[in-house]
This record gives C-alpha cells, structure tokens and sequence, in this order.
C-alpha cells in the first residue's frame, strides 16, 4: 500500500536526519487519509482531553481541559512555543480548534485557516468573497470560530452565508445564503456542528432584524429547520409586542450555544431587543428577547424559555455561553443549566423544564432589587433609559459578555470574566426603522478608566456565591480557562496573558504579548506535550514547558 | 462647502511692555440654520453614540469630545473617517448622503471644540514669567525643555485659558483623560517590599505592570507584586501650585503666553 510505504521512507529518513529534535515517532494519522470528528467523537470528548473539537470544548461548555501536565508546581516555566501572525490586521476573537495535530483559527473578517500545530506552519487558508461595503451594525468584522464534523468544516461569514470547506484542503464544498446582509444579518459566532446537522447563529441585533437560529444539513447545506426568535402573530408569545413592533424586534442569536446529546436539546441564548434604548415603541415583555430558549434538536421547536430581562432597554443581551452541569440539588440528582448574565445575576435553572431554582448578582448591578421566585427582576425605578441620561450599572456591555466563563466540575467553581462598569443610558426619540440602518434609539455614556474594574470571580456553580476573586485593570473581553492541572489561563485588554491557581486566584504566571486579548484560551496535546493558545493583538500564540 | 472655523487667532502688540489690553476672542462655528445642527446630532446619536458615547465621551470607540482628532484633523478628513470608515478596527463605514454626511462632521467637531473664552494677560511678559519659573525644567515648548510633564507646544490648541489659569493656581484639580479614559498624570507613590518609596506619574498601567515618571525624569518600572503598597492620589499633581508665586497679573500674562503656543504638534 502506497502509505505503507511512505511511512517506510519516512522512518528511514528520520533516523538518518540527525535531527536534534527528540526522537518521537513520525507523525501518523490516525486513518489513512486524515483526521475525522464524526458525531461520536464530539459526544466522547471526555476521553480525548489532547483534542480541543468544539468551540466551548465539549457540547456542555465548560471551556475545561483535562490536561495536568502543566500545572501549580511548573506553571513558571510556560513560555511561548510558536506565533501564528494574522494575515490581515484585526480584531481576534477566534477560538481555535486542534484536532489530531492541525488547528483550525478563522482570521478577521471570515478568513479559516489550517496550522501544523507542531511548528505553527500554515497547511492552507480560505477566505471567502466579502463585499466591500459589508455591514456591520453595531459589533466589529470578527469571526470566533469554526465547527467540524466528520471532515468538513463549517464556517459563518460575515455577509452571512454558511460556507463548508473540506477540512485537509480548505476546498469549498459548498455553500449557503443564512439571511440578507443588507438589512443587517451578519454572522459572527461559530457553528455547531450536531449529529448531521449544523447549528448556526445569526447577529444584528442592532439593525432591527428578526432573529433566528438555524439548522442545515451537514452534507447537502439545505435548512433543516428554523426558528424564530421573534413570534409571529398567532404564535405563543407574539403577545408580548405592542402593534407591530415584533417585525423589527432583533433578538439576534450570536453566540455558539450548548447540546444535551440525551435531552437532544440545544440551548441558545437570545439577544435584546430592538430598538435598544426605547421600549417605548414596543410594550410588553418581548419574548424571546434576552432569554435563554431550550429548542428540540430535531425539529427546532421550543420546549422552554427563561427570559432574564424582560422588556430590556439596556441592551442586555443573553448571548452568554449557557453552561450544562448535573448536580444532586436536595438530594436529587438534577439537570442544570447555569449562566452568569449580561445583567449580572447569575442563574440556575433546571434543563429539561426551564424551571428557575436560583439566582443571585456575581457583579455591581443597580437596577433591580432582586428577582422573584420565579426569577423576574424586580425592577427598580428610574432606571430606564432617559433623554437626560440615567446612571445604571452594568454598562450596555454588561457585567459579562459573550467571551467564555469556564467550569471546573470536580471542584464546582465556575470562573466568570466580569466588566464592573457604569454608564450613562439615553434614551433618544428617533425611532424610524430603515432598512441596513442602525435601529438603537439612544447609547450610552460608559464611566472608563479609573473607574470602571475587572476581576476574574470564582464562584460556586450551586450557590452563585463568590469564592474568590482577581482584580483586572480594566473591564476584560477575553475568556477564561480552567484546567485539571489547577490553573486558570486569561487575558486582558492590555495584552497580559495570565494563570491563577484555580483553588484561591493566586497568581502563578503572567506574560505580556503586546496585543489586547479578546478571546478565550484553548488547551490541546501534542506528542505528549500539553499546550495552551490563546489569541492575543493580531497574532496567536502557543505556550508550552520547556521539553526535559 | 464651508469650513468650519477650528482654530485661534490671537493678535499681538508689536512693541514689547505693552500691557493690559483685552482680546475678546470668539471661537464659534460658521454660524448654521438650527435645524442642520439637529440633523448632525440625530445621526450621531443614533449611529454614533452605541460605541463613541452619546456625549462623545467614549466607550468601545475613542472619545470624540476633544480639540484634536488624531486620524481627522480637519472637516474634510473626518467626512472620509465617516464615510469609509477604518478598516480593520470597529469603526464601520456610514451609508450617509453628503449632506447628512456634512451635518454629521459639523456636529462631531462642534463637540471638541471650547465655547468661548478670555485673555487678558501679555504673551510677550508671559513668556519671561515662564523662564523666570524655570517651567522649561518639566515641559517642553518647540523642542525645549524636559518632558517630566505635559508637553506645551500646542496647549494653546488642546486647552482653554481656563483651562490653562486652574492648572497653573491649582493643578491637581483638573485630571485630563486620555483616550482610554484614563487619568493622565496621575500621582502614584509606589513603595517597594523592602519599604523604599517612590513618587512618580502614572505613564502606563496593566494589570501586573505600572510605570512612573519621577520629577528627576526617570522611568520607574515596576511588578505590582513586588511592592508592598501602591496609592494612587486623584487630586495631587507633581506640578506646584503658583497661586501664591505669582502675581494675578503674572499669571495671566502666562496664560495668555501659553495660549499662543499653537506650534506644530501631533
């Protein structure tokens, strides 16, 4: 057989080299023509830790790594293995994937591109055709990752369209229009690859979109299903739209959700609506804006929502990473789903039912006094939006944001990235919706610099109650990641790449990149050597002990 | 097309020792019907004010609320800002009439820009009050002097007199932001592990990372956990106070020597 051969040549040549490098085998693939994720592998990840196969790193999104190599006692001897420099300069918010020893980034706008992850080299890049005159309303031309499944991958586009791209070649496979750009639709967040189908989230929350989540088929790209975020009249919910405000009423799903493979549930959490800052124009409650739905894989029909902030007029969106844990709550053995909101309150609720069990601030907030027993807020007054301005904490960008929480699940601390941060919210009257047009009706003014913070905080997943916490310069937009060697890796605005110890936010290790971090770590395996990246300014960078 | 007046003429006597006359100097735009004044604010405020603040104060995007814009400098360069925007940053592109686009530039200048103010002084005395001081030991004016503060070659630009007569009688009163919205010259006083102290401004900061800069002009580096303590003083400035060194009428002689400085800077 040709590989047999191959590899024959290759071992020779190996030992004949001289190279300096430790002898390590040659670098086989797992099959004969390379690397797969079918659905199977994406379930079991857990017994893969070297892989990183799924943005969040498993369908539950704990943004965890079960890799100890690296950890408290040698930790201060991590230094940087290699750069991968972006092609174009930009914002990075990409997630990388690292699946049997290639990793796959996106670049600024929609760019994907393949690396060998043992020397950082290029394999292949592929960037799809943009318009110049692309739009993006209301968030900057980011991309944070692709989805794979079998040997394709699957990558949103900022002008919205669904691209598939054989994975060792980056060779289209094919492609699909999501939603209308000129009217605001835009895709940033990275798919979700299920079993045979893609789960695809959409943004333009800001231009007065009707907001959707996807699902196409993994093979042909026809839609499977869609569901709208914003009912229609006659559908449940539609109710809580004054006239016919629910056509422009946004919810934008932008972030990349969780799956229960068991429940066969997604949970997708759903943007504000619009306009942001006058609710004037639309009463009611406006489901399922800032929610959090539970949507039936197979059908996309909803089997439970829980919204956060009804009526929101502060821009608070729930594109927050819904975290799934089980948990023995009164003795119980119970299904959860935790998340730390952008209107800082943390919540617990029960997977299968949506039913609310707790939740509690993890951050400066002023505008409620609490929530209900079933977890409404209890509003304070005066904390609307106002022509004059009115100061609220949190800012429009919240206590947190889209970037990863993570979740230890043996020690039940989930670490949370927080912005604490006020502003001054304005309400304007002008609320003429136009096509492709920012639909807002107002902005904020944020008190920065000095006085606004940010802290990683260590909170007790059950609870929501603060174990610790880790003051950061500035209100932070980058993930964190929390490993079974005990640490947590983040970073921050000012280019600080950082690792806590993960029981008391010590920290043990800190190194300056030079850029703004504004994305989440990864850890992976390679050759026996365990490995951290993390993006940071216009480059990614790979971080590794020194080899013995 | 009209330009908008953006900036300062200030008329001098030609002999020196001629004091005490007053300049009444308005700095108004070319004067606009109301309504196109209203139509810049709109569109500001609903396209601009979600990441550069409603009051152009900042937020995700620079503050546009100051005298200078780095990357527009004058009203035509901003129109180009408004109308590509800049790539690879956050800043999209503006699908704007020229006209809307006109009222947007006018309406984004008109909130950098000081209202109206007052010199009284000789910039001619006012420039020997500034050597007599020796403010040359910490500022640079067109090249002279040490940086240890603010350099002042352009302050007549960046700043108002009032500005400039509250920094000179009370200088830790006004903290200048920097486009982060951070406090510039803010007064830190470091003190090491081993109990040594240090008093510098703040250059920079991060979450592990401070830098200072001493009076002597030197750059003090240091990790936050290798000192014992770290005070930041919000209303203290390294500069002195010359409320009582100085007469009233050296003191706005001086301010209306600063004013002048309009020199070529960044």
């Amino acid at each position: 057989m040709k590989v047999g051969l191959f590899m024959a040549i290759l071992a020779l040549l190996s030992a004949s080299s001289g190279d300096k490098e430790a002898a390590g085998p040659p670098l086989k693939q797992d099959s004969p023509s390379g690397a797969a994720v079918p659905f199977s592998r994406l379930v079991n990840v857990a017994s893969e830790p070297a892989q990183w196969l799924t943005y969040s790193g498993d369908y539950s999104s704990h943004r965890f790594s079960a890799l100890d190599q690296i950890n408290r006692d040698n930790i201060s001897e991590l230094r940087v293995e290699w750069i991968y420099q972006l092609r174009r300069p930009g914002l990075m918010e990409s997630t990388p994937l690292v699946v049997d020893r290639v990793m796959y980034i996106t670049e600024p706008p929609s760019t994907v591109t393949a690396l060998d992850v043992r020397s950082g080299r290029e394999l292949w890049t592929w960037s799809p055709p943009i318009p110049e005159r692309v739009l993006n309303i209301g968030f900057p031309p980011v991309n944070r990752g692709v989805a794979m499944l079998d040997d394709t991958l699957y990558v949103g586009s900022l002008d919205a369209y669904l691209y598939a791209l054989d994975a060792r070649s980056g060779a289209l496979r094919w492609s699909t229009q999501v939603a209308d750009n000129s009217v605001g639709y835009a895709i940033t967040a990275a798919p979700l690859a299920i079993d045979g189908k893609i789960i695809v989230g959409i943004s333009g929350g800001e231009a007065g979109i009707r907001g959707f989540v996807d699902a196409y088929d993994a093979t042909t790209g026809e839609l499977a299903w869609r569901f709208f975020t914003i009912p229609a009249p006659g559908e449940p919910g539609n109710e809580t739209w004054g006239g016919d405000s629910w056509k422009t009423g946004a919810g934008a799903t932008w972030l990349t959700g969780s799956y229960d493979p068991e429940l066969n549930l997604l949970y997708w959490g759903i943007g504000n609506p619009g306009p942001d800052w006058n609710g004037d124009v639309r009463p009611g409650d406006n489901l399922y804006t800032s929610s959090l739905v539970a949507l039936d894989a197979d059908t996309g029909k909803l089997r439970w929502h829980f919204q956060f902030t009804p009526h929101d007029t502060h821009d608070w969106d729930a594109n927050q990473i819904p975290v799934l844990l089980d948990a023995k709550l009164e003795g119980r053995k119970r299904k959860l789903v935790a998340m730390a909101n952008r209107n800082a309150f943390f919540y617990l609720l029960d997977r299968e039912t949506g039913e609310f069990l707790h939740g509690t601030p993890y951050a400066k907030q002023t505008w409620a006094d609490g929530l209900d027993v079933g977890g409404r807020p209890i509003v304070r007054p005066n904390t609307d939006p106002t022509v004059e301005g009115t100061l609220v904490w949190p800012s429009l960008q919240g206590a947190t944001n889209w970037f990863s929480p993570s979740l230890d699940s043996r020690s039940g601390l989930f670490y949370v990235p927080v912005r604490e941060m006020g502003a001054y919210y304005y309400k304007s009257e002008d609320v003429a919706y136009e096509p492709g047009q920012p639909f807002m009706a107002g902005g904020e003014q944020a008190l920065r610099g000095d006085e606004a913070q940010g802290w990683i905080r260590a909170l007790d997943i059950i609870t929501g109650k603060r174990v610790w916490e880790f003051r950061l310069h500035t209100p932070p937009w980058a993930g964190v990641m929390a490993t079974a060697g005990g640490l947590v890796f983040g970073g921050t605005n000012e280019g600080n790449v950082f690792a806590l110890d993960s029981s008391n936010g010590l920290l043990l290790w800190d190194f300056q990149a030079g850029g703004g971090v504004r994305t989440g770590p990864i850890s992976f395996e390679v050759n026996g050597r365990q490995l951290i990246a993390t993006a940071a300014g216009n480059a990614l960078l790979v971080f590794g002990l020194p080899t013995p | 097309m009209r330009k908008w007046g953006g900036r300062t003429k200030i008329v001098f006597p030609a002999a020196i020792g001629q004091l005490g006359f007053a300049l009444a100097i308005l700095l108004t735009p070319v004067p606009a019907p109301p309504q196109d004044h209203d139509v810049g604010r709109k569109i500001y405020e609903a396209q601009c004010g979600r990441c550069h603040g409603i009051r152009g104060g900042g937020g995700t995007g620079p503050a546009l609320a100051r005298p200078l814009l780095p990357r527009a400098r004058d009203e035509s360069e901003l129109i180009a800002v408004i109308l590509e925007g800049i790539p690879a940053t956050g800043m999209p592109f503006a699908l704007l009439s020229s006209d809307d686009s006109r009222q947007l530039a006018a309406y984004v200048l008109s909130m950098g820009r000081a209202a109206t103010f007052t010199v009284t002084g000789n910039s001619v005395a006012g420039r020997l009050v500034y050597e007599a001081e020796d403010c040359s030991a910490c500022h640079i004016v067109n090249g002279a002097g040490d940086g240890v503060g603010p350099e002042l070659t352009n302050v007549g630009l960046r700043r108002g007199a009032e500005y400039i007569r509250t920094a000179i009688a009370h200088p830790g009163s006004q903290v200048p932001l920097d486009s982060g919205g951070f406090a510039e010259y803010l007064v830190v006083r470091a003190i090491t592990a081993g109990g040594q102290q240090f008093v510098g401004r703040r250059i920079n900061e991060d979450t592990f990372t401070i830098q200072l800069r001493t009076l002597e002009n030197e750059v003090l580096s240091f990790r936050k956990r290798d000192l014992r303590e770290l005070h930041r003083d919000e209303s203290a400035s390294l500069m002195p106070s010359f409320q009582g060194l100085l007469t009233p009428a050296e003191i706005e002689d001086l301010v209306a020597y600063l004013m002048s400085l309009t020199g070529t800077g960044p």
